[in-house]
């Protein structure tokens, strides 16, 4: 009669060790520490995400000023949501990059949900009528957002995939459509829920789908 | 003087050192080599995630936080390697299925080599992933249930619970193997 079976010291008992694997594995780690690549902090990539959401919206709103598609009085009158905008795209950029980030994250989707609802509620009765066909807004409003989605897509890949992460990346990105709609459409609440909102969420889909399809460089939390 | 820690080293590397990274290399590749065999199995498949884990470490050492334990940052690489390894081996299985559905329900009994231990890496891989991975973390790397929840953002009950299962699992089929023998 053979012994009882041991499952915990058969667990613990070492696999054999291929020493030629592992040196091929650090010749590999040493041809890819041979490249020098600069190494960048996950502070640096989240930086760069606000940068490139926060600045685009602000270029934005330069040239919606220049063209005269806006004005000064416009811009202040609206200047707590853009604030809002502003600062939900940095939370949500900060926690889409940080390692450690979930709570920054919840922080971000509730941020966003209050920043949406706020930008509806604010939106009174359209001042003017518009000749443009509704759906501009949308497509305008995910156009601008490539800019930065590509750079969340870039610094999403330098760590392993987590929809969470790629969502939080989706709706800082997708604050820069919102801004601009909120400088430069002058439609009605409806609109904005069904044509703003809609391009925002866009924008956030495309962020986890095409994060989740690319191959990561790291399986880095 | 003692030698640095793996955290002082991480730190070294961090800032430049490729030194710091060999010596993090050779104090634990065998371990993750270890963690991978038994999570993955088969022998070319653990060589490239070990690859891609040590690479992932060289990439992404910005993402390491000053302060952090080491081992269980390099694991969490690892297990995240594996995860999706064996995910993308689910496609590709559940293609393969389409042809052939008759995939063994339990340990065959010992062929040519009595080794138990190979029967133990063959048993694991009939686990499912998630509870694979739960009884390998914590009986083996002696990671607590905690640690295992925060891993795949579950509760620790969930946590134990894979664990569990899994453990039992592994002893069925052991055991169904043990009496065929």
């Amino acid at each position: 009669m053979s012994p009882p079976l041991d499952l915990d010291s058969l667990l613990s008992e070492e696999p054999p060790r291929d020493a030629s694997a592992a040196a091929r594995v650090l010749a590999a780690a040493q041809g890819e520490l041979a490249q020098r690549r600069p190494v960048r902090g996950w502070r640096t990539q989240a930086l760069w995400l606000m940068a490139a959401s926060g600045g685009l919206s602000l270029a934005v709103a330069v040239v919606l000023l220049a063209l005269g598609v806006t004005s000064g009085a416009l811009l202040l009158g609206r200047a707590h949501l853009l604030v809002l905008l502003l600062g939900t795209s940095a939370v949500c950029a900060w926690g889409a990059l940080s390692p450690r980030g979930r709570g920054v994250q919840r922080l971000g989707v509730a941020l966003a949900m209050v920043s949406a609802a706020v930008l509806v509620l604010a939106r009174g009765t359209p001042h003017a009528v518009s000749t443009v066909p509704e759906w501009v807004c949308t497509a305008s409003h995910v156009a601008v957002g490539a800019v930065p989605l590509v750079v969340a897509l870039l610094a999403l890949r330098t760590a392993v995939f987590q929809p969470m992460r790629a969502l939080v990346a989706g709706l800082a990105v997708g604050t820069t459509g919102a801004f601009m709609g909120e400088l430069a459409c002058e439609r009605g609440w409806r609109h904005v829920a069904g044509y703003h909102l809609l391009a925002w969420g866009l924008v956030v889909i495309a962020s986890l789908a095409i994060s989740k399809s690319l191959k990561p460089r790291s399986y880095a939390p | 003087m003692g030698s640095p820690t793996d955290e002082e080293l991480m730190e070294r590397f961090r800032d430049g050192a490729q030194d710091a990274f060999e010596v993090l290399f050779t104090r634990h590749s065998g371990r993750v080599q270890g963690f991978l065999a038994r999570m993955v199995r088969s022998g070319p498949l653990a060589e490239d995630l070990l690859q891609a884990t040590f690479l992932s470490v060289i990439r992404s050492r910005g993402r390491y936080e000053p302060g952090t334990r080491f081992l269980p940052w390099l694991m969490t690489i690892a297990a995240n390697a594996a995860r999706d390894a064996l995910r993308h081996q689910r496609h590709v299985d559940a293609y393969a299925s389409h042809v052939d559905t008759s995939a063994p329900a339990s340990v065959q009994p010992p062929a040519g080599d009595p080794s138990m231990r190979r029967h133990l890496l063959d048993a694991l891989q009939q686990l499912p992933p998630d509870q694979r991975e739960a009884v390998v973390l914590s009986k083996v790397e002696g990671w607590s249930f905690e640690e295992i929840a925060a891993l795949r953002g579950i509760s620790s009950g969930a946590a134990r619970i894979r664990a569990h299962r899994g453990y039992e699992r592994l002893r069925e089929l052991l055991g169904s193997l043990e009496e065929a023998r």
